[in-house]
């Protein structure tokens, strides 16, 4: 009778193992990975957002030997990364990037997906930064902006550390892929591991701050 | 001409108040949203027309609104878009207020990040764009059936809509780097009518208005993306002609009496302190410098209200100048763990 039990057990188990296989049942995509506060400890972060204040403010890129805008100005000039250390109620990681795609917008990647909005950091977040690459010229900044307008269809990547992939992006990981794939201009550094956090964007060797508030 | 602005026995006030939530009260002129990106709250000043604060409510929306797309006001409601967070923008709502009861209600029409709002008697619009992609969502308010209508490959910086028809304004990049620019013609049913190359006229319009039978828009740049010095006015016929004015970076455009008033303000910079009074009639042109950014601004009456990031102006329009009467210092939310920003304000 015991034995009977057991396998009835078993049995019951495995139906219902099955039920949920055959319904689809599964956890959502960001529960399968890494949590953002794993990836992205608090401490860790604080630290790069100590650094990124610490970098001095240079003259943003001349085109045809025309400055583009006056030093220290917020910038309008496509291709311009925009960094935020804003911490957003109830989420981590803290802060946000975007990439500057006219004067008067910007492509982000949020958890639906690479939107277009408009270019009002300076007005409504407490912290932003302006950066940009080292070995690329305006031109090439408008290329790599609009490589990220154009990812059309991509959902956000709850996998901070897969950064190779191109399927999926989240904020930070979309800009360092466009110069990357682009200009093979590597603008991650090894605080995180595989990860991007968007202070590291503006810390960087390869880029350099244009504009912080 | 330059003309600077006459301070004349201008009232100073300062307000401080505790942020409590109070229950709505019809009984005010005028009304500030403060919101944050960091949580979803909006905090909403309520002003009489002396700007004393009369009231102030919380409300739990985040991102209402900025200064590319400030509030709608549309058969006696308010009408604005809080995104959510910052770095989500997913809460797929049209908030409308009715000015009478304050009473609330939240048009669901699930689209990502919506920017632009355009309401009629039938409908509310609402533009995003999505991976490259921009949409145009139409909400019937008698039913709340939602349609949607794809455009590819602009993105959608301003819609319009009269009684029949929608307007769209979308930009794109060129390959030789030049901004394109269109104009939409939209039916009720959402079917494309037109399409206009309006790239000659300038890139990246957020404001427009409707002067007699004429639709006046201003653009921030041309199709080199350097600032436009533009007012262009639209026909009924579709023919759009260019006032060339003495001074870059228009943005709103209010008629008053026979003249019409031209801010000029770089939205994405937030700077810009000189105002425009063209007239029409005689065909000169005059320029008001201000002593602070014209962000926004409406006119009431005889009075022009005007704001910039920390304060609510109200000054006397004259003939040919403006005298500050009073201001406000509208930013209340230094200290608070979040930072809030001014979105817009609204005359009731």
């Amino acid at each position: 009778m015991k034995n009977t039990w057991k396998k009835r057990t078993i049995g019951l188990a495995i139906v219902v193992m099955m039920l949920f296989t055959n319904t689809g049942v599964s956890a959502a995509p960001k529960d399968q990975y890494t949590p953002a506060s794993e990836v992205f400890p608090a401490a860790e972060v604080a630290l790069e957002i100590q650094e990124a204040k610490e970098q001095q403010v240079q003259p943003d890129k001349t085109t045809g030997g025309i400055s583009i805008q006056s030093f220290g100005t917020y910038p309008t000039r496509y291709g311009v990364i925009l960094v935020t250390a804003d911490a957003y109620k109830g989420l981590i990681p803290t802060g946000h990037a975007a990439i500057i795609w006219t004067s008067t917008t910007v492509v982000e990647s949020l958890s639906g997906g690479v939107t277009t909005g408009p270019n009002n950091w300076n007005t409504s977040k407490s912290t932003c930064y302006g950066v940009t690459t080292y070995g690329t010229t305006a031109a090439q900044d408008n290329d790599a902006s609009n490589w990220c307008y154009s990812q059309k269809g991509k959902p956000y990547n709850w996998n901070y550390y897969d950064v190779t992939t191109r399927s999926k992006f989240y904020c930070s990981q979309l800009v360092y892929a466009a110069f990357l794939d682009l200009y093979g201009i590597n603008l991650n550094t090894s605080d995180f591991g595989s990860a991007i956090h968007p202070m590291e964007l503006v810390n960087s060797s390869n880029t350099y701050t244009v504009y912080q508030k | 001409m330059l003309l600077t602005v006459l301070l004349t026995g201008c009232k100073q006030l300062t307000t401080k108040f505790k942020l409590t939530y109070q229950e709505y009260n019809p009984e005010y002129f005028l009304a500030v949203i403060e919101t944050t990106e960091q949580d979803n709250r909006s905090i909403i000043h309520y002003y009489n027309n002396e700007l004393i604060l009369v009231n102030t409510q919380i409300l739990p929306y985040g991102t209402m609104g900025n200064l590319y797309y400030t509030p709608v006001i549309y058969n006696n409601v308010v009408y604005t878009i809080p995104q959510g967070l910052g770095n989500k923008k997913d809460a797929g709502i049209v908030l409308g207020m009715k000015l009478e009861t304050g009473e609330l209600e939240e048009y669901k029409i699930d689209q990502l990040a919506m920017n632009s709002l355009a309401v009629n008697n039938q409908f509310i619009y609402t533009s995003n764009t999505l991976n490259g992609i921009s949409s145009i969502s139409q909400y019937e308010i008698s039913n709340g059936t939602v349609k949607q209508i794809d455009i590819e490959d602009v993105y959608i910086s301003k819609l319009y809509v009269n009684a029949q028809i929608l307007y769209a304004f979308g930009q794109t990049k060129g390959d030789n780097g030049k901004l394109i620019t269109y104009l939409y013609t939209l039916d009720q049913s959402l079917t494309i009518l037109d399409k206009k190359d309006i790239s000659d006229h300038g890139s990246g319009q957020y404001k427009t208005t409707l002067i007699g039978n004429e639709l006046y828009f201003t653009s921030s740049t041309d199709s080199d993306d350097n600032p436009s010095n533009k007012l262009s006015c639209m026909s009924l016929e579709g023919e759009i002609t260019d006032i060339i004015l003495n001074e870059q970076g228009p943005l709103e455009i209010i008629p008053y009496q026979d003249k019409i008033l031209i801010s000029h303000c770089n939205l994405a910079q937030a700077r810009g302190n000189k105002l425009t009074i063209l007239d029409m009639k005689n065909n000169t042109q005059q320029i008001i410098e201000f002593e602070h950014d014209l962000l926004q601004m409406q006119v009431k009456d005889n009075n022009l209200y005007v704001m910039d990031q920390d304060h609510l102006y109200i000054y006397i329009i004259e003939k040919d100048y403006f005298t500050l009467e009073r201001q406000v210092k509208i930013k209340t939310t230094e200290g608070e763990d979040e930072y809030y920003y001014i979105s817009g304000f609204f005359i009731k």
